[in-house]
Parts: structure tokens; C-alpha cells; sequence
């Protein structure tokens, strides 16, 4: 398969993924197979494949800064980079609905968190994270004003 | 769940072919091994002898795949307790890790475009000793669970069937052993020079030289035929008539092996005909 068809093909199955999690609300058990389970799935097949194929040929490592830039020189390696972050955001996510959920967080305040989980990973889990530690404090005050 | 409780509630509820929970929990796990080599195999065009270096892996997940979900199934007809017994736990976890230490080497010699089997660097030979004497190890699982099936005097194990199963699996170990040993004392699978682009499908072997590996499948694969010949024969006569019939048969398939072997040291491939 040429690299621009699998770049296109893991593309469209991560924002698969993600439609899921914005239909979270009206359907989270198969929200939580897809995005939580099958997609991740599918992408870190296509990752290992990747790595198994073509590591051993790569260039750099992981030991310095111009090491881990030189192995991304190589277009199978940088491909299964991009595959890393789209499995690992999504599965991300996918915890974040989860856990919002779990703790009865609307849906509506778990949106942003996704939005900028899916453009910019940790900075979606920052927020979310955050988003949680002012809940536990209003709680807090929500008891002790009992 | 404890193995006692896990033994009680498996006829019940549980599909046949999983019985033994190690050998079954192997056997799930060669099997996902497969997607993601054959995601490699996608991507890869390295090529080891002349076929994709992803090939062998893959033949051996699968092949290791179906040994297990064999084991497994065979179970169901070992003596009662056998299953829970330390011993059998404690024994099992030994092939089951040798399975598992096999694979992973021919999977990783092919991640790094080198030779698992006939490797000369220094280290690979090493291995390549090592993984003999592991082939041989779980391997010989084939012959406990022979044993120990023969021990089982249960009514309700046809005696054509258990035959078969004994037989099978005895043979199994026995021709295994020998031509795989065969093979590796021979330096290569080949008997007689030729590229290896164009064998028979899906199995690779040679069209127009001598293949060890024809030997090597059929012998191996006597666990499956043997049985499969005693339950039919089990099946359709008297036990007065099926049991003498099986070890007929037993001895036609080993014959079969042998002239099967003969026929690839003599540097002759195994169909010309499909050549």
C-alpha cells in the first residue's frame, strides 16, 4: 500500500472514531466500543506493522533530540509516529467520556476538552484534568455549606 | 476462577475446543499475533530466500495457533484431575513458554531482515541451538498428553477414536523430531538448487527440487489425521474392526511420511505434476 493511501486510510478511521465520541451522549456503549476499543485497536495494528517492518532499517533513536529527528527523516517511521498519536488521542478521549460519565460531568463541558484533545492531545487531557480538580473543590464547598 | 471450578463448569458451558486453559490462552493469543504481521507484510518488501521475510512468521502463528487449539481440544480426553494436577499446570506453563520464546524470536529475526533457522552469525547460531532444544520441549507435550489419554480407561472414549489419538500424537512427536532434525542437519530445506518465488500454494514448497518440509508438515499434522481416521472408523464399525483398522492406518500414514521424505532426500519435489 503506498504511504499517502495508509496516511489517508488512518486519518479517516481515527475521525471515525472520534464521530463516535461526539455521538457519546446518545450512544456511549458503542461510542466506548469504537473509540474506546476497535479503532485504537485497528491503529496500533497499522503502528506494529509499521514498527516491525521498517525499525530496524531506521535512522536515530531515542537518545538525544537530533536522534529522534533523524528517525523521523524516515516516511514509514514518521507515519507510524502520526498513527501513535491518533491511537493514543483517541483512546484519551475515549477515557475522558468515560470518566465524565462516570462522575456525571455534562456532556456539554466534556466537548472542549475533546475539541482540543483531538487537535492538541495533552493539552485536551490538561483541560479535562482541570476541569475535574474544579468540580471535586465546588463539591467541597457544596458540602461544607450543608 | 480456581483450575478445579474452571474444570467443573467447562462441559457445560464452554466451547469444545477450549478446554485446557493454557494451551487455549496461547492459542488466542498466536492468533492476534496475526494482524499485526500481516500489517507488516502489507507495508515490508524485504524479501528473505526469495519470498516475503513475512511469510515464515506468519506460517508459524498460524502453525502454532492450531497445535494449541489441538492440545487443547484433546484434553477433554484426558483422565479425571488430570487437568487441576500441580504436576500438569506446572508442566504446561513450560511449553507454553517455549511456544512463546520460539515465536518471538522468528517474529523478531524477521523485524531485523536476518535468518531464525540456519542463522551463522554467532549469537543467531546460539539461538538457533536454543530453539532447537525448545522445539523439541514442546514438541514433546504431544507424547505426555499420548500417556496420559492412553491411561484414561473411561466407557465413553470410543476405543477406535482413542487409538488414533494415542497413535496420532506419538507419531507426531516421533516424525517431527526426525525430519525437523533432519533439516537442521542438512543446512536448508532444499535438496537440490532452485528459487523459491514460485512454490505451491499456500505452502511454499518447491516445485522443481527436493522439500524437507513436506515431511515435516505431513508427519506433524499425524495428531490430526490419525484421530480424524479413528472417530470415522469409530463411527462406522465394531470395535473388533475399527481398532485393528486404525493401527493399519497409522502405519499407511507413517509409511506415507517416510516415502514422502525419501522422495525430497532423493532432490524430487513433492507434485511435479503441478510444477
Amino acid at each position: 500500500m503506498p504511504l499517502d493511501t495508509a496516511f489517508q486510510t488512518v486519518n479517516l478511521l481515527a475521525l471515525l472514531g472520534w464521530g463516535a465520541l461526539l455521538l457519546s451522549w446518545r450512544a456511549p456503549i458503542w461510542a466506548e466500543r469504537i473509540a474506546g476499543l476497535a479503532v485504537p485497536a485497528l491503529l496500533a495494528t497499522a503502528y506494529t506493522g509499521l514498527v516491525l517492518a521498517f525499525w530496524s532499517r531506521a535512522p536515530g533513536g531515542f537518545g538525544s533530540l537530533p536522534d529522534v529527528m533523524a528517525l523521523f527523516t524516515m516516511p514509514e517511521i514518521a507515519l507510524a509516529g502520526w498513527i501513535h498519536y491518533l491511537a493514543f488521542d483517541l483512546f484519551v478521549g475515549a477515557w475522558e467520556v468515560r470518566t465524565a460519565r462516570r462522575e456525571r460531568i455534562a456532556f456539554l463541558l466534556v466537548l472542549p476538552c475533546l475539541v482540543l484533545t483531538f487537535l492538541f492531545g495533552p493539552a485536551g487531557f490538561l483541560l479535562f484534568t482541570g476541569l475535574r480538580a474544579a468540580r471535586a473543590t465546588q463539591a467541597r464547598f457544596v458540602e461544607a455549606g450543608r | 476462577m480456581t483450575v478445579a471450578t474452571f474444570e467443573t463448569t467447562l462441559a457445560a458451558d464452554r466451547p469444545r475446543i477450549l478446554v485446557e486453559p493454557a494451551f487455549a490462552a496461547a492459542g488466542v493469543a498466536f492468533l492476534l499475533m496475526i494482524p499485526p504481521t500481516l500489517a507488516a507484510l502489507l507495508a515490508d518488501d524485504r524479501l528473505h530466500l526469495g519470498v516475503d521475510i513475512w511469510t515464515k512468521p506468519l506460517k508459524f502463528q498460524v502453525a502454532l495457533a492450531i497445535f494449541c487449539f489441538t492440545m487443547s481440544a484433546y484434553a477433554r480426553w484426558l483422565p479425571e484431575g488430570v487437568l487441576a494436577a500441580r504436576w500438569w499446570r506446572r508442566y504446561v506453563v513450560t511449553v507454553v513458554a517455549a511456544m512463546v520464546a520460539e515465536i518471538t524470536w522468528i517474529t523478531g529475526a524477521a523485524a531485523l531482515g536476518t535468518s531464525s533457522h540456519f542463522n551463522t552469525s554467532p549469537v543467531g547460531m546460539g539461538l538457533y541451538a536454543l530453539m532447537g532444544f525448545l522445539a523439541v520441549w514442546f514438541t514433546a507435550s504431544t507424547l505426555v498428553l499420548a500417556w496420559q489419554i492412553a491411561r484414561n480407561r473411561r466407557a465413553d472414549v470410543d476405543p477406535a477414536l482413542r487409538t488414533g489419538l494415542v497413535l496420532g500424537l506419538v507419531l507426531t512427536f516421533l516424525l517431527s523430531v526426525a525430519f525437523a532434525g533432519y533439516m537442521s542437519n542438512s543446512g536448508g530445506h532444499l535438496v537440490g538448487a532452485a528459487s523459491e518465488a514460485s512454490g505451491l500454494w499456500p505452502m511454499g514448497w518447491s516445485r522443481t527440487v527436493g522439500d524437507l518440509r513436506v515431511a515435516h508438515f505431513f508427519g506433524t499434522h499425524a495428531m490430526h489425521a490419525l484421530p480424524a481416521f479413528g472417530f470415522v472408523a469409530g463411527r462406522a464399525l465394531a470395535p473388533r474392526w475399527s481398532v485393528p483398522l486404525s493401527w493399519a492406518f497409522a502405519l499407511a500414514y507413517a509409511a506415507f511420511c517416510a516415502a514422502v521424505f525419501a522422495q525430497a532426500v532423493a532432490g524430487r519435489p513433492f507434485l511435479p505434476a503441478l510444477g
